[in-house]
């Protein structure tokens, strides 16, 4: 690969190293504030005010999402490259997800290049606020809102236990599931009464049930959220919401029928009527470009970090970055930070928060900006590299598998005899 | 007058529903009677027949004689039936069979399991569909059932499953009700598993049992002259269904309760099987013999009671 004189590999990681001490303060900062889906006012004006300190043009409210924002540098002429944040937190959790270090990889990524680049840019650089990853399907009204339009790659990086270039990530349906039955005392007349609460119980059966046949990377799962009114009153109205999940759109499509079929099957041995509320967007699944993640792998190793060792089973979540995927070649490579020799934390936890917070989960983050940097360098400066993920983007990527192939950790052993 | 005598046993359990009782008792009366008539027949114009009633535990025995015409020239008909107390009079459940079955797709359990649509799925979610259901049906009401067969082999997904059920109600319009939710039910569980279902109800229905209280009276009368004492219900137990509802729908018909356990012991248990060969058994089945006798011949003596009997059941 080419490396052009401004923005050698030496120059990115010194500009890293003496960035290093306020991209760390903003990072625990968004991480000590955690604002969830759609309300991150704070993270994004942080971010923002950040980037324009380092010579970004940066709109506000970008696509008319309030707390989202484009962030650029340079200007017509050349590739454009896009460096994605995301930096919403968990209900609850805080930022047991660790999008404080994907926003801080993503701004050091940007401040990185500022100063490698300076004003002359050979194309165009941005760093897009994506609010509202988790289940907000922010980059998905970005999408809508065209915000992607022009962009050549999509780059970004997500703080997971170990470092892995590839984990699939699952196309996702959300859905609202209410029952309605007809109110009755429960004790005086129950026989008159119609139970949407049964029909809620009996959708979830129906759901424990299903999953034996299901593939075993699809995913069905959620909450009861509305469940009666008083014990005493056979509910008449009741709620759910659920997500389902498969590696592919058309077994997402498939799932969605069966997941549907228990909630009328629900509703009809109990008398109940259902209504399905399917969410307006999916989550896809994810399209890795092949060709940048290989360059990205390069770079993070010559920043320090190598790859670990394939994971034992696969880490199946989703992402509305798997919608980006879909629209311009993309990478999502996750970043190891713990240590090594510590045991593996579920994503969403409050350990997983505590430990986006330490000074090894920030050192592993400026190398991920590092590696951003770098490979950003490569869309803005190698023909052949573009032209590599152009093209492998137009075959349709090669990160899904056949249909009905039995996932990796299934296929090392066969499956036991009789 | 029909003296009707049951004595199938029940599978497993035996005589844990006190036939043999209801079995010499009837056939105690014939040949009480048949003792008092010697060699110049009854002292009451008419006849009494014992007719053999098999097959009450689920096979209709009765229906299927009135279908054959044993009853044809039958006025009144009577038999008794063995209890942990004596009542003159306790309703029973009007009973509809059903037969549900699931069809499903084989696929390895373990290799392909996302290739099969689980039969067994269906059954398991009418079950859990009939348990919910339970709390919205009338107390009277019943809904129960077995898995006659539940899958192949353990690493098959099954691909056909069945099983059996009773619905039972005191009134034959909710008994119509009954059907159309439990159909309702079996098809929800077919829709959610994804299999195709069929319900098959038995052609034969169980009526619920009519009273006749003109025949009831005289055979109260009967167990007081023979010094056998009725109890009073406690109303704690629920209510069975009989092929002599059927019966008590065509003609006046009587089917009172004759004690041959301390209180308390269930029907259907193996106590009660024990009971039912127990002294208190014994003198249980000596009292209805005479007293089912003697009401027969209280009816052949006294043709306005028949009269009255059938001029009851015509009203009611």
């Amino acid at each position: 690969m080419t490396r052009p004189a401004a923005g050698s590999t030496a120059d990115v990681l010194a500009a890293a190293r003496r960035l290093a001490p306020e991209l760390d303060a903003l990072s625990r900062k968004i991480h000590a504030h955690p604002e969830t889906a759609y309300l991150e006012v704070q993270a994004a004006g942080w971010l923002a005010e950040y980037l324009s300190a380092h010579g970004y043009r940066v709109e506000r409210e970008a696509g008319g999402v309030a707390t989202a924002f484009r962030a650029t540098l340079g200007g017509d002429g050349g590739p454009t490259v896009a460096l994605l944040a995301e930096y919403d937190a968990l209900p609850g959790v805080g930022h047991g997800c660790g999008h404080n270090l994907i926003a801080a990889a993503a701004a050091g990524a940007g401040a990185i290049l500022a100063a490698v680049l300076g004003h002359r840019p050979p194309g165009r650089v941005q760093v897009i606020g994506t609010p509202a990853e988790e289940g907000g399907g922010g980059k998905v009204a970005l999408l809508d809102a065209g915000l992607f339009r022009g962009v050549d790659a999509a780059l970004m990086i997500h703080p997971l236990c170990r470092t892995r270039m590839h984990e699939d990530l699952l196309g996702r349906q959300q859905l609202t599931v209410e029952f309605s039955g007809k109110p009755a005392h429960a004790s005086a007349y129950p026989d008159e009464g119609v139970n949407a609460l049964d029909a809620m119980v009996l959708h979830l059966q129906g759901i424990s049930a299903m999953r034996q046949q299901l593939r075993s990377e699809a995913r069905v799962h959620g909450i009861v959220t509305h469940g009666g009114d008083a014990p005493n009153v056979i509910p008449a109205h009741t709620a759910g919401v659920f997500y389902v999940r498969a590696r592919d759109r058309d077994y997402l499509r498939e799932v969605l029928g069966r997941f549907e079929a228990c909630a009328r099957g629900a509703a009809r041995a109990t008398g109940a009527t259902v209504k399905i509320t399917r969410e307006a967007f999916v989550y896809e699944p994810m399209r890795a470009s092949r060709t940048l993640t290989d360059r990205f792998r390069d770079h993070l190793a010559a920043a320090g970090v190598a790859e670990d060792p394939p994971a034992p089973r696969p880490a199946l979540a989703s992402s509305d970055v798997g919608n980006v995927s879909l629209a311009v070649p993309t990478i999502h490579p996750w970043i190891g930070i713990l240590p090594a020799g510590s045991p593996d934390i579920a994503l969403h936890t409050s350990d997983f928060r505590d430990a986006a917070r330490t000074d090894h989960a920030h050192d592993r983050a400026r190398a991920a900006a590092c590696a951003l940097a770098l490979t950003a360098l490569d869309v803005l400066t190698d023909p052949a590299c573009l032209d590599a993920a152009r093209k492998e983007f137009r075959l349709g990527g090669a990160s899904e598998d056949p249909p009905d192939s039995p996932p990796v950790a299934a296929a090392a052993k066969p499956p036991l005899g009789g | 007058v029909a003296i009707m005598a049951e004595y199938d046993a029940l599978p497993a359990i035996g005589h844990a529903c006190g036939h043999n009782v209801i079995a010499t008792s009837g056939a105690g009366a014939g040949a009480g009677l048949a003792a008092v008539a010697g060699t110049r027949g009854l002292p009451v114009p008419g006849r009494v027949v014992v007719i053999g009633t098999p097959a009450e535990e689920g096979g209709a025995g009765k229906v299927r004689l009135m279908e054959g015409g044993a009853f044809r020239d039958v006025d009144v008909a009577m038999m008794i039936h063995p209890r942990c107390g004596t009542q003159l009079w306790r309703p029973t459940l009007g009973l509809t069979k059903a037969k549900v079955e699931y069809f499903g797709k084989a696929a390895h359990a373990s290799s392909w399991p996302w290739r099969g649509v689980n039969a067994l799925n269906g059954v398991i979610g009418l079950f859990n569909a009939l348990d919910a259901m339970r709390q919205q049906i009338r107390l009277d009401a019943r809904i129960h059932g077995i898995i006659t067969v539940g899958g192949q082999q353990a690493n098959i997904i099954p691909e056909y499953t069945a099983a059996e059920f009773y619905l039972r109600s005191l009134d034959k319009t909710y008994l119509g009700e009954l059907r159309r939710r439990f159909e309702a039910a079996a098809e929800g569980a077919a829709t959610a598993s994804g299999c195709r279902v069929q319900v098959t109800f038995d052609p034969i229905v169980h009526d619920p049992l009519k009273p006749n209280f003109t025949m009831l009276d005289f055979f109260g009368k009967n167990l007081a002259r023979i010094g056998f004492p009725v109890d009073p219900d406690d109303g704690q137990a629920g209510y069975g269904s009989t092929d002599a509802g059927n019966v008590s729908q065509a003609l006046p018909t009587i089917h009172p309760y004759i004690r041959i356990s301390p209180d308390g012991v269930p029907g259907h248990s193996r106590d009660f099987a024990a009971a039912a060969a127990s002294p208190l058994a014994r003198a249980g089945m000596a009292a209805a013999a005479k007293a089912l006798a003697l009401t027969a011949l209280d009816l052949l003596a006294d043709p306005a009671a028949v009269e009255a009997a059938k001029a009851e059941f015509a009203r009611s």
